[in-house]
């Protein structure tokens, strides 16, 4: 751990609660609810992201069109510094080496790839363009290979977004991929 | 290799180029993050600016065709091409007048149809509307092709601008600095050299100015550092720059569509580097319009200490893709900081404090930012 992680985890007060979760002690993490909402953000990610790093390693599941996991924590709905925050606790206070979806759909794969680095470790949703919008059927041409699938293309884009960031994305795909409907109805029962 | 540059900082000394190298392909983002928040609360607090600005463009005429530009359109005719006459310029500050900005900020393309007076009108006419607005206008391109279209050096432009009502430049207009990148994306315009004097011009006559970089399309990290280099070089010059704005590229309508959009990590990652770099820059803006509300937020803890302004209508992100809002009104913008545990501080273009709001407890996400799309309240099952 690098001294200024330690830094702001001492002053966030929250070195004890890795001490804790090092220990298997999750019994021991008494953080009442209101101090995730006043916490350091980034004291909060730290944390979260140096459990997520010991507990389940730097491999990411991206699961298209099938249900998630039904041990996963699912956090989804409003994006921004919530998300962040929400995923975070949900490490922080979840199972230890529980795996943290992000409903990619609710909110964007954009903050979906920050709460990586705040906690998650799995992202869920059918494959969507950048502008959230299930991806459309079709092919582009690619040199050397022929038509590709837009699919699989967004796939390769997710997985050298996230070998960059140091992790290792793992594909889980369902029989429809694109329906988004298949993941709507079956990932929110955690 | 962070560790070393935490030291590094600690004792005072300079990050270099290996430094920056190394920052950008650093996979520490937290503790990245966390040092950038670290020197910009020591620069400025808790505090994050912002103003109540208006943009805007007179024309997207333009004789440059950079590739990553979705705004201007060639020439005059051309289907969407179009050149404001003064009084609809003129009008756009009118009608605000019952809440008027501090600034009004003009970029536009380089259209060759016009006369040079159309430009010296058009602040004139601003400054007779409103005297105490701030003009801060004309990128350094712009300037620069003023300079060779109308046959002028670039001090005499700055200084008939000047006597119109201009009063700092904006920065846009640096794209990537490094040739290997510059000659292919905007080969038709102002080299890097030609842009950094149009700023060490207006430095020396007592103007300030910002700077930007457009990032995340063809340039390598390597060309990234280089150009905070060089940045980091005319500042050390002449202390003339204010705020450093990196701009994230967006891909829709122009011509490197193909390419995908930076992410928002390397959107954050981006900011980070540049307050630990730029340590001769005051100010490192996260631009909300290129960014979105919602990141541009969280970069509030990752080295940034100004969000921009109510900008109003935004047209150049707009016509790329960005699903930004076209301005926010300053009560979004005070609450956006809030939400973010910050203290806002409306500024005058030149860094003035004007109004010093509260650092309050604002439920995150609180804030439904106008054309932010509908999205379900949050829902964490722990």
């Amino acid at each position: 751990m690098h001294a200024i992680i330690r830094e702001i985890l001492d002053r966030a007060g929250l070195l004890a609660v890795l001490d804790a979760r090092a220990a298997g002690r999750v019994d021991l993490v008494r953080v009442p609810a209101a101090t995730f909402d006043r916490t350091d953000l980034l004291a909060l990610g730290a944390l979260a992201d140096l459990l997520r790093a010991r507990e389940v390693g730097d491999t990411v599941t991206v699961t298209w069109g099938r249900p998630c996991d039904p041990a996963a924590l699912v956090v989804r709905g409003e994006p921004g510094l919530a998300l962040l925050r929400a995923a975070a606790r949900a490490r922080i206070l979840g199972p230890i080496g529980a795996r943290i979806h992000v409903d990619v759909p609710t909110v964007g794969f954009e903050l979906a790839q920050v709460a990586l680095a705040f906690g998650a470790d799995a992202l869920v949703g059918p494959p969507v363009d950048r502008r959230g919008l299930p991806l459309a059927d079709g092919t582009v041409r690619v040199k050397g290979e022929g038509p590709v699938s837009l699919a699989t293309m967004k796939e390769r884009e997710i997985r050298r977004i996230l070998e960059a960031a140091g992790r290792v994305a793992v594909f889980e795909r369902g029989a429809d991929a694109t329906d988004p409907t298949v993941l709507r109805q079956e990932s929110h029962a955690v | 290799m962070l560790s070393e540059i935490v030291r590094k900082i600690d004792r005072g000394e300079r990050l270099d180029v290996a430094d920056g190298l190394a920052l950008f392909e650093t996979r520490d983002l937290l503790g990245l993050f966390a040092l950038a928040d670290r020197l910009k609360e020591a620069r400025h607090g808790d505090r994050v600016y912002f103003n109540r600005n208006l943009r805007v463009e007179v024309t997207n005429v333009c004789e440059a065709s950079c590739l990553f530009c979705s705004f201007a359109k060639l020439e005059e005719g051309h289907p969407g091409a179009r050149t404001l006459a003064l009084e609809e310029a003129w009008r756009e500050l009118e009608q605000r007048l019952d809440d008027p900005p501090t600034e009004i900020h003009i970029v536009n393309g380089l259209h060759p149809g016009l006369p040079f007076s159309y430009y010296e009108d058009l602040l004139r006419g601003f400054k007779r509307i409103a005297p105490e607005v701030h003009l801060k206008c004309f990128t350094a391109v712009e300037l620069h092709f003023f300079a060779r279209h109308y046959g002028m050096r670039h001090a005499e432009v700055l200084d008939r601008l000047v006597s119109a009502g201009l009063g700092s430049l904006p920065g846009g207009g640096a794209e990537i600095f490094h040739p290997e990148v510059r000659e292919r994306i905007c080969a038709d315009k102002a080299t890097a050299d030609e842009w950094l004097e149009v700023h060490r011009i207006a430095h020396r006559l007592g103007l300030r100015s910002n700077a930007t970089m457009l990032y995340g399309h063809i340039e390598t990290f390597a060309h990234r550092v280089d150009h905070l280099a060089r940045l980091r070089a005319l500042q050390d010059e002449t202390g003339g720059f204010q705020a450093f704005i990196p701009l994230a590229f967006h891909p829709d309508g122009n011509g490197m569509r193909n390419l995908p959009a930076p992410t928002a990590m390397d959107d954050l990652r981006t900011l980070a580097v540049s307050r630990l770099f730029l340590d001769s820059f005051d100010h490192v803006k996260a631009y909300w319009v290129s960014l979105g509300p919602d990141v541009a937020q969280i970069a509030l803890a990752c080295g940034a200490d100004d969000i921009d302004g109510t900008i109003v209508h935004e047209t150049i992100y707009s016509a790329a893709g960005s699903s930004s809002p076209s301005g926010l009104t300053k009560a979004e913008l005070v609450r956006l900081i809030q939400e973010a545990g910050r203290r806002p501080v409306e500024r005058d273009t030149l860094y003035r404090v004007l109004e010093e709001h509260p650092r309050v407890a604002v439920p995150e996400a609180s804030v439904k930012v106008r054309d932010r799309k509908a999205r379900r309240h949050l829902d964490v099952l722990v």
